[in-house]
């Protein structure tokens, strides 16, 4: 078992050094715009399936599976918030690429900046991203840890095989930025997909002889697992749906998707791709409600630790061929998700934080004015995001030799920090009377609110501190907005610049750039 | 054709709002089996699938909108 797992992890790496290979390394040329949306060319199915394998992690087959196992059906809350952030990114993607093709706008931040006019709260939304985000590639590391520790019988220590696997990604993230990542994620998310499939179907048919079969064990067993009950598991759901759906929209490796599409259209059927993928998910529960009635199928137990338990599940088929692919297809995810996120947090670095710095001390024009200029030639933009790449990956790297709580947890103190800037990106987008300090005080006052109620560990009845920090941050703003609005700030110019901007077609919006018209 | 993007866009909302609050939903909220599944993944499976349905049918009228504009320039 252990040799067919390591002659399919070596095939599956050799892949990725041919798709590496075969992608145009980025030179010295090479734009910012271009190393890190592609120059916005990819089309509908590269960026669904690159957008995909980000969202799915490969902590998804440990950490949500053993998560379902514990809390039965509650695990589900990932289809209303993947339907929920595919809508609105839908509805979004018809204001959000219009802006990003008209202005080079790469990061979120960007769009703040283009909006409120001000490089102060782009450092901020920069900052507060990029820290969030940069949790994501600890956890995903210890994933790949674990994969490549088991796939070799132990052979390679859970800090060797978590080196492996921050040499690929930098490597191939360095060589063509964007580029190669799409490249490579267009594979690794194709077999996700394909290898969940075979895999969760395999464990689920040779272990209960049918999907329908394991739900009535489960059901006769432990019925509990198939319902929400008490008005506190109610409170916690509604929590999860909303704070994962408006912060996996705003989460700078997901946001930047909205920037690969070609056109707003490509964006639009990749957000319906996303939503149709969401049923993709029920595997993932598939495989938490496998582990539930395991023992009382075959009286073999899993042990205590239910991360553990969807893998044990597929070593105990026996099929060394299965368990091989489902190392590497949990091993593909894994990849997907922190090359994605490396590249995203090392491009907010280097432009929101870095760039951002530099144009304060230049004095430089802001987004939208003739005296703005990235300078990107002359700060070596490409260069210094590359440095960043492998600090970033070095430094993710060390926190991963600490001891880290249950996965799902981390990711969710992250989203209730990202969903603060869901407010103020949609007043940005679509209220005119939103305003900058609006968008200071609820960030702010969101995030003190959120991590105060997270410190102080108060009990909300189950509702999480998040909802509380999106809602003061939301009240805030309004109430900000409204005092604080006048015709003349230049906000309120520039969003009849943006309104205009998001009627334009994609023919007119070249033009503009070209300075045709 | 705006009136018919309107209307979509209502559907969606009100999907998201019943996803939202399934666990408040007696008939979805119950350890039965339906179809297969658990009755509130079920019920779940069902609005992600209406869901998609009505996003394609919304970028289809989209896309006829754009054309009839075009000819319109």
């Amino acid at each position: 078992m252990v040799a067919t797992s390591i002659i399919i992890i070596v095939i599956y790496f050799i892949i990725l050094i041919f798709l590496t290979l075969r992608t145009p390394k980025s030179t010295k040329e090479t734009s910012f715009e271009d190393f890190y949306t592609g120059s916005k060319s990819m089309g509908a199915i590269v960026v669904g399936l690159v957008m995909l394998v980000t969202y799915y992690s490969g902590t998804t087959w440990t950490g949500w599976t053993g998560f379902t196992a514990e809390t039965g059906i509650f695990g589900a809350y990932m289809l209303p918030y993947a339907v929920f952030a595919g809508i609105a990114m839908y509805m979004l993607s018809g204001k959000i690429w219009p802006l990003g093709k008209r202005f080079n706008l790469g990061t979120m931040a960007d769009i703040f900046e283009l909006r409120y006019r001000s490089i102060g709260l782009k450092m901020l939304i920069g900052f507060l991203g990029a820290t969030l985000n940069i949790t994501w590639i600890t956890m995903e590391l210890v994933t790949i840890g674990y994969i490549i520790n088991i796939a070799t019988g132990g052979a390679v220590s859970l800090e060797i095989g978590a080196l492996i696997g921050v040499v690929f990604m930098t490597a191939y993230t360095l060589w063509g930025g964007v580029r190669s990542v799409s490249s490579v994620n267009t594979f690794q998310s194709s077999l996700m997909v394909v290898g969940a499939i075979g895999v969760v179907m395999y464990a689920v048919y040779s272990t209960y002889g049918s999907v329908t079969n394991m739900f009535e064990v489960v059901l006769s067993i432990r019925p509990e697992t198939f319902i929400i009950d008490g008005a506190y598991n109610m409170r916690q759901w509604f929590s999860f749906v909303l704070l994962c759906a408006m912060g996996v929209l705003c989460y700078p490796s997901l946001y930047m998707k909205f920037y690969l599409g070609k056109s707003t259209n490509e964006i639009k059927k990749s957000s319906i791709f996303n939503v149709a993928g969401a049923l993709w998910s029920i595997l993932i529960l598939f495989g938490g409600f496998a582990i539930i009635g395991y023992e009382a199928v075959t009286q073999v137990s899993l042990g205590t630790n239910a991360e553990e338990g969807f893998l044990l599940i597929v070593k105990n088929s026996g099929n060394a061929f299965i368990y091989g692919l489902a190392l590497v297809f949990i091993l593909a995810a894994t990849m997907g998700t922190v090359d994605g996120t490396l590249l995203a947090i090392s491009g907010i670095f280097s432009s929101d934080l870095i760039q951002g710095y530099k144009r304060i001390q230049r004095k430089s024009g802001l987004i939208g004015e003739e005296s703005y200029s990235l300078n990107e030639a002359n700060d070596n933009m490409v260069k210094r995001t590359r440095i960043i790449i492998i600090i970033v990956s070095v430094l993710g790297y060390f926190v991963t030799l600490m001891d880290l709580p249950l996965l799902v947890m981390i990711a969710m103190i992250n989203y209730q920090g990202i969903a603060l800037f869901f407010v103020p990106l949609i007043g940005a987008l679509m209220w005119k009377k939103g305003t900058k300090i609006a968008a200071y005080t609820s960030i702010i006052a969101g995030f003190i609110t959120t991590f105060g109620l997270m410190i102080l560990k108060v009990d909300l009845s189950g509702y999480l501190p998040g909802v509380i920090g999106v809602l003061i941050g939301a009240v805030l703003y309004v109430a900000v907005s409204l005092a604080t609005y006048k015709e003349e700030l230049p906000e309120a110019k520039y969003y009849e610049i943006i309104k205009s901007t998001i009627t334009n077609t994609e023919k007119e919006i070249d033009s503009l750039n070209k300075g045709l018209v | 054709m705006k009136y018919k993007h309107t209307n979509i866009f209502i559907l969606l909302y009100l999907i998201i709002m019943l996803m939202m609050s399934t666990p408040l939903i007696n008939i979805a909220n119950k350890p039965v089996i339906l179809l297969g599944l658990p009755m509130l993944l079920t019920w779940i499976v069902g609005w992600t699938i209406l869901a998609a349905v009505l996003l394609i049918i919304h970028y289809n009228l989209d896309l006829k909108a754009e054309k009839a504009n075009k000819k319109l320039k």
